[in-house]
């Protein structure tokens, strides 16, 4: 990846910041050393706690205008999977290319259903992949990181992991187990710096239930440009 | 010279357009409840922690503002991004547009932005052949009805959904009439956004909060309208004004769980975009050529002045709903871009207090916005600095007001000259009098008297009782 370049004149343009800033080295307000502490809960979670985390996860997204579901292995999965797609009626969706979403085997039950799932990426050329993409009735990803204070999905994107699967269906459907879960915005920054440092990914999404306005008199409509329909499934680690 | 029409005749204009004013009422109205409850939620004590950390942050980032902006563009370069330091609006708009005829853009779609807005990118793009699409539902809605955005948060709160549906008809031209129902109207604004959202020249959004160590951009959306502008757009332009920045995540935490519950009440916006630089090898989506463009247009002069906490300002808009003159007269009354108490303090800052400062009389001074303030910008105290910096512009034209002000601090400077003119104004003040009232006088008491009652001079005032009063005090 080559260096960007840079319009305008860098040295003037600080210099003016920097002579106009008038406070002296010694009066400038300090940074604030750990500006999360006390804000936000912080607890390091067992495996029992994380079970009430995903309660409290369920309760939010449920709040939020999503449907959550607690499911104990591989066949429930299988089971709820399968009434999303009839409730849905979704004929083809796509997933994410992720080795959690693969050893679910997810596309054995679209077969079941007489429905089809296609792994990401749908083709290498952009017009190919676009239609493709934007005909897809529901994106299904795993949830990396959930967030359980707001339920929030927390999304990293990668190759395998495009955003446009959470951007462009009309159903998103996120998959992910209790070991995912934290507690709130503390333990998600702190996930954060400790698996990227300061090199994040291109885009990380926070997604916290399906899109909304109120921009018409104030009245809440669900799914003006995103997902309308978002489901969680959270398997029993 | 203040804009015309005045600000006078504009809030005049304002009070007579029922159905704004019923709109604003209830959208204000609304927002402001939805912010209590969620205030409640949190705890009055850890909502004051909360707007105390945000107001240290703040205030840390602009004093090193220097620091973090080169930190931002050297993260932002080293990332393959492009950067444009721009110094005006208009130099700003210069790098845009140029790039735009480079790649031949036909289709901008944007996301909501009011620095574009402060610097009139909009009519500039249009100026040269492109369609610019507005993919916020609000700010599209305003796009169509040819009007600026008259609240930071919901940018046609002042228009009902008849009036939607009457700009949203005209669109759809020769098809069927859709109803005034907001579901039916949201429905087709997805259908008719969504196909500009596959045919990107260009894309453009603004930029909630930089990230100054990753090199970071993030986005808050309810509709989920930008991260389709970010995921789709092969070239991305993000522009932001220069104090939107953060040292890292972790103070972003902090902004990103105030933002949301004071603007609407939620815990957290529905989609909170993190963007680092262009789109990493095997990536198939995300902008190929990212351009991040950093726009002073007037913040700089505001370093180190008595003005400099504006600068905290993250964009919320609970200033707004809390303001009494704001939630009567609407946005547009404010006559810029940017409307309520924030607005009559930025604008004549940002433009000149030449041509705006007669919003530094947009107020109550009753401090609701420094209240609502989530990072605790005295907005009042700057709204009564900005009436003294007026008047001291203005020192030689008021020549009446000027002797009446200055016969008032000499009568009130000394407790001799104050008793004696109490005095002289009692015995005086008889042929004005019905009533007990001041029933009529010379300007500019009569100004005043035309909308207040203003008492006659008592016969005794308290300090002339006072003495007999202390004794039989002292007796019982």
């Amino acid at each position: 990846m080559g260096l960007g370049t840079l319009t305008g004149d860098r040295q003037a343009f600080f210099s003016n910041i920097r002579s106009n800033i008038k406070t002296p080295p010694g009066k400038k307000a300090k940074r604030v050393e750990n500006p999360m502490e006390g804000l936000f809960t912080r607890n390091e979670t067992t495996v029992e706690e994380r079970r009430v985390l995903r309660d409290r996860f369920i309760k939010e997204w449920t709040t939020l205008g999503g449907q959550a579901f607690s499911l104990k292995n591989r066949d429930e999965l299988a089971g709820k999977m399968d009434e999303i797609i009839k409730e849905r009626n979704i004929k083809q969706a796509m997933r994410w290319a992720h080795p959690e979403l693969d050893k679910l085997q997810l596309e054995d039950v679209f077969d079941t259903a007489q429905a089809n799932l296609a792994k990401w990426p749908l083709a290498k050329n952009y017009d190919e992949w676009i239609n493709k993409a934007e005909a897809m009735e529901a994106g299904i990803v795993w949830g990396d990181i959930a967030m359980a204070e707001t339920g929030t999905l927390v999304l990293p994107a990668s190759a395998d992991q495009p955003t446009t699967i959470t951007v462009l269906p009309i159903t998103l459907i996120a998959i992910f187990t209790t070991a995912q879960l934290v507690d709130g915005f503390y333990s998600v920054m702190k996930l954060l710096k400790k698996r990227y440092g300061t090199n994040l990914p291109t885009t990380t999404t926070f997604i916290s239930g399906p899109s909304r306005t109120s921009d018409i008199e104030m009245d809440l409509t669900i799914g003006v440009h995103g997902s309308k329909y978002v489901y969680a499934c959270i398997l029993d680690e | 010279m203040h804009i015309e029409p005045s600000f006078t005749k504009r809030y005049h204009k304002a009070l007579s357009d029922k159905v704004m004013i019923k709109a604003v009422k209830l959208g204000t109205g609304r927002l402001r409840g939805k912010r209590a409850d969620a205030i409640q939620a949190v705890g009055e004590k850890r909502w004051q922690e909360f707007r105390n950390r945000a107001e240290a942050i703040r205030l840390h980032v602009v004093q090193h503002l220097d620091q973090y902006l080169e930190q931002l563009v050297d993260n932002v370069l080293k990332k393959g991004g492009h950067v444009c330091l721009a110094r005006t609006g208009d130099e700003a708009v210069e790098y845009i547009k140029n790039l735009a005829q480079k790649k031949n853009a036909k289709n901008i779609v944007k996301s909501k932005s009011m620095v574009t807005e402060e610097i009139h990118l909009n009519p500039a793009l249009e100026k040269m052949g492109c369609k610019v699409i507005e993919s916020d539902l609000g700010e599209w809605i305003i796009q169509l009805a040819n009007e600026t955005p008259s609240h930071i948060i919901v940018p046609a709160m002042h228009k009902n959904r008849f009036q939607v549906a009457d700009l949203f008809n005209e669109v759809r031209g020769d098809e069927p009439k859709i109803p005034a129902e907001t579901a039916e109207l949201c429905a087709f604004a997805r259908k008719y956004l969504r196909k500009t959202f596959m045919n990107i020249d260009l894309g453009i959004t603004g930029c909630n909060f930089a990230v100054a160590d990753s090199g970071a951009i993030t986005i808050c959306t309810n509709e989920g309208n930008a991260r389709i502008v970010s995921a789709l757009s092969s070239t991305l332009v993000t522009v932001m004004g220069m104090e939107r920045i953060l040292p890292s995540v972790e103070e972003l935490a902090v902004m990103l769980s105030l933002l949301a519950r004071s603007a609407t009440g939620q815990k957290i916006t529905v989609y909170n975009t993190l963007s680092a630089g262009i789109r990493a090898e095997m990536e198939l989506d995300g902008p190929q050529e990212f351009h991040l463009v950093i726009v002073d247009n007037g913040r700089s002069k505001l370093l180190g002045s008595k003005y400099e906490k504006v600068l905290n300002c993250i964009r919320c808009g609970s200033c707004l709903n809390a303001c009494p003159v704001y939630r009567n007269i609407g946005g547009h009354a404010y006559g810029w871009v940017y409307p309520g108490p924030i607005g009559a303090v930025l604008s004549p800052l940002l433009q000149g207090l030449d041509k705006y400062g007669e919003l530094a009389y947009a107020t109550t001074l009753c401090g609701a916005c420094h209240t609502a303030c989530p990072v605790k910008i005295p907005l009042h105290d700057m709204l009564y600095a900005l009436r003294n910096d007026k008047v001291e512009l203005e020192k030689k034209g008021e020549l009446m007001e000027d002797l009446t002000y200055k016969g008032w601090s000499a009568a009130f400077a000394s407790m001799s000259r104050y008793r004696f003119s109490i005095r002289m104004a009692r015995r005086f003040q008889f042929p004005l009098v019905k009533a007990g009232k001041i029933a009529f006088g010379p300007p500019p008491i009569s100004d005043w008297l035309k909308y207040r009652d203003m008492p006659a001079l008592a016969d005794e005032f308290f300090h002339e009782i006072w003495p007999e009063l202390s004794k039989e005090g002292k007796e019982k």
